[in-house]
Formats: structure tokens, C-alpha cells, sequence
């Protein structure tokens, strides 16, 4: 009878020391109504507990939750539905004896809106993809918020760090921080990255020797026109911490 | 002290329960293609913080708080944009179009859920919502409304 408890004990410890070996979704914390749903049944979603890839996570109104995916935090919105389709694995060398190694999460936001926070190590190539019906959200170290809605499409903030939006048709944008990524589901393109903030402005600044044409053609290629602006003197490069001074001549259009 | 114990415990029995139907509710009504009025009226309900307990009643508590005018509506009648604006826009007392303020038609309320960023424009008030617009709409009047706290 003693032997036998031991060997239960020893297989009660073995098992929880290899079980995070292979999958480590935790749930943080849990506010209000959560489900989530492995298989045909959704269950309530409690703190604490362990998820697999595989699992889906809905959150009812005014209701959120946070997962631990291996070092990674998500947090889920209210009204928000996800599916975990990789991750929670620790990372994996990409060949063997070698010391460079690759973790990759994949999750699919089906509704609502998610916060990322992604944790980069060195020596491992961190993957972490968010995707939509609509186009899909890579990070490699960073903190982000992603929504999707069938009216708005899919929404990348980026609140520090890179991230690469990509839509269905290849049409890929690199965003830093204080960049909007938003593909709507009706347009081809991903809108301009700056375009929740160009129209709060009274003032629209153009580089030199801006014909009336391409002004008012900037609704329809406005970023392309901030990016590569012809002519020269148009942009001032500073670096980090420093500032410099420039003449700029203002023609100011009353409309 | 054994009634107590049983109070507390079929108090949060209910609660439970209740919290589940919320979600379970949101998850239904995204796999519909055209939403109802019904269903618009009890998310609104559950996005505002408030129990919906019966298509009548949740009329009758939205016509106090100001966000319907009346409460004659049929609960299976599809959902119109519209309709789904003006509740939004009295929800949010939005004040940043003359025309609705002048009016408060269905149609300037578009106009004003659209310049407030809850609702995107290339639609009419009349189109019908699905499931998943109607959670999107509230979900970003939602939103909007925290950040204004």
C-alpha cells in the first residue's frame, strides 16, 4: 500500500513537472462572464487553469480575461472571440546543436479586440500572429492592440515596438509605435497608417511644389505622397534627442 | 443560518447562471445573418450594465433612460441600421452634429455615430444589420463611452 502511494505520489510529481514542457496557456485572471470551448461544450473560463492550443476563448459584455501564453500576455476584450491555434510550447531549436531556437504563437480573432504584449529573448526568434478573416498581424517583440469587426475590419495599434500588418492580397505595412494599421473589409488596400490623425489637423502641411491636382488627390494616395515626396529639402532628418532648425515657407489655402 | 447559506447560495447560483446566457447570448447573435430589434434592445441592455428581463420590460426601462422613444416595437422586426443609431446616439448624448441635434432623425443619428467613429459611413440607415455588426456597433459605443470617462 506505501509502495503504491509513492508511485502515485512520483507520478503526480513527474506529471506536473513535464506538463509545462508541453503546453503553457495560462489564465491569469478572469473578469465577469468568460467561456471557453474545447470541443462541442462551452464552459466558463476560471483563473488558473491551463489551456491547449486549439481552445477557444468568448468574453460576454463588460467581461475580460488574461492569458499567459509561455512568457506572452494576451488580454481579451469584452465581447471579444479568439481561437488559439499555436503556442504555448517552449521554444524549439531551429537545427540541431544550435543555439538560436524559434517560438511561434498563432491566434485567430474571429471578433472584438485583443491586447498583446509580446516577450522577446534573445537567441529565439519569437513569432506571434494575429489573424482575421481580413488580413493578419505579425509581431516580433512589441505591445499591440488588434480588433476585427465585420464594419471596420482589422485594427493594429501599435503601442511600442514593430509590428508587419499583411491583408489577404499581400499588401504588407511595417508599423511602429503610434501607427494605425486598418484593413477594412470592402477596400484592396489597407488605409494610409496615419489617416486617424491627418484629418484632425485644420492645417494641412505638403512638400514643395505641390500641384492643386495632387492635392486634391491626397484622399485617395495620401500616404504614398508623405512617404516619397519628390524634390529635395522636403523632410528635416533628426536623430534621436537632437533638434535642428529649418525655414519653412507656409502657403496657406483657405478652403 | 441554514436559509442564509441557502439565499447566498441560489443568489449566486442565479448570477451564474445569468452570466453564462450573456455570453452565450453574444455568441448566438453572431452567428445570425440578420439581427432583430429583440435582440439589438437585450445586447444594449447587457452592454449598458443592466439585467434584460423580457422584451417589454427592457422597452419599457430603455424609454425611461431615454435611449428609445417608444416601447411599440416588434421584437423579431429586423434591425435597421437607423434604429441602432439613434439608441447609440441618445446612449452617448452625442451633440457633435447640428442636424441631429436640430432633428434626431435616424438618419442624422448615422451622421453622428459616423463622426464620432462608432459607425463607419458607406451604409444607409435603412440596411439591415447582421449578428456580428450589431456586437461590433455596441462593442465600439462601448468602447467610446469608456474612454470619455
Amino acid at each position: 500500500m506505501k509502495s503504491g502511494m509513492k508511485i502515485f505520489i512520483m507520478a503526480v510529481a513527474v506529471s506536473m513537472s513535464i506538463n509545462p514542457l508541453f503546453a503553457e496557456i495560462k489564465v491569469l485572471s478572469v473578469n465577469g462572464n468568460v467561456v471557453f470551448k474545447k470541443g462541442q461544450k462551452w464552459e466558463p473560463l476560471r483563473s488558473l487553469m491551463r489551456l491547449t492550443p486549439g481552445t477557444k476563448v468568448s468574453t460576454g459584455a463588460k467581461s475580460s480575461a488574461t492569458l499567459q501564453i509561455e512568457k506572452h500576455t494576451l488580454t481579451i476584450s469584452p465581447m471579444t472571440m479568439i481561437k488559439i491555434y499555436e503556442g504555448g510550447d517552449p521554444p524549439k531549436k531551429i537545427a540541431a546543436g544550435d543555439t538560436f531556437a524559434e517560438s511561434t504563437t498563432k491566434i485567430g480573432l474571429r471578433r472584438g479586440s485583443i491586447r498583446a504584449k509580446i516577450f522577446r529573448e534573445q537567441r529565439v526568434k519569437t513569432e506571434f500572429k494575429v489573424s482575421t478573416p481580413v488580413a493578419t498581424s505579425s509581431v516580433r517583440g512589441t505591445e499591440e492592440i488588434i480588433s476585427y469587426g465585420p464594419g471596420r475590419g482589422m485594427v493594429i495599434k501599435v503601442l511600442d515596438g514593430t509590428v508587419l500588418g499583411e491583408n489577404r492580397n499581400g499588401s504588407s505595412k511595417y508599423l511602429k509605435a503610434g501607427l494605425v494599421f486598418n484593413q477594412r473589409p470592402v477596400n484592396s488596400d489597407p488605409e494610409p497608417l496615419l489617416a486617424h490623425i491627418l484629418d484632425n489637423y485644420i492645417a494641412n502641411v505638403f512638400p514643395a511644389g505641390t500641384t492643386s491636382d495632387e492635392v486634391s488627390s491626397r484622399g485617395f494616395s495620401r500616404e504614398q505622397f508623405f512617404e516619397n515626396p519628390e524634390g529635395p529639402g522636403e523632410f528635416l532628418e533628426t536623430k534621436v534627442g537632437e533638434s535642428e532648425n529649418s525655414n519653412v515657407n507656409l502657403f496657406i489655402i483657405w478652403e | 443560518m441554514k436559509r442564509l447559506f441557502f439565499f447566498i447560495l441560489l443568489f449566486s447560483l442565479t448570477i451564474n447562471l445569468y452570466s453564462q446566457d450573456s455570453v452565450t447570448f453574444i455568441n448566438t447573435l453572431g452567428e445570425k445573418e440578420r439581427a432583430a430589434i429583440g435582440d439589438a434592445v437585450t445586447l444594449f441592455m447587457h452592454v449598458t450594465g443592466r439585467t434584460p428581463r423580457g422584451f417589454q420590460q427592457v422597452m419599457v426601462a430603455l424609454k425611461d433612460a431615454g435611449v428609445v422613444t417608444q416601447t411599440e416595437y416588434d421584437q423579431n422586426a429586423a434591425l435597421r441600421r437607423g434604429m441602432l443609431a439613434r439608441m447609440v446616439a441618445r446612449q452617448m448624448n452625442l451633440r457633435g452634429s447640428l442636424l441631429y441635434i436640430l432633428f434626431g432623425t435616424e438618419r442624422y443619428a448615422y451622421s453622428a455615430c459616423i463622426s464620432e467613429g462608432v459607425m463607419d459611413p458607406g451604409g444607409s440607415e435603412w440596411d439591415i444589420l447582421t449578428g456580428e455588426e450589431l456586437i461590433e456597433t455596441l462593442s465600439r459605443m462601448s468602447e467610446a463611452m469608456e474612454e470619455t470617462r
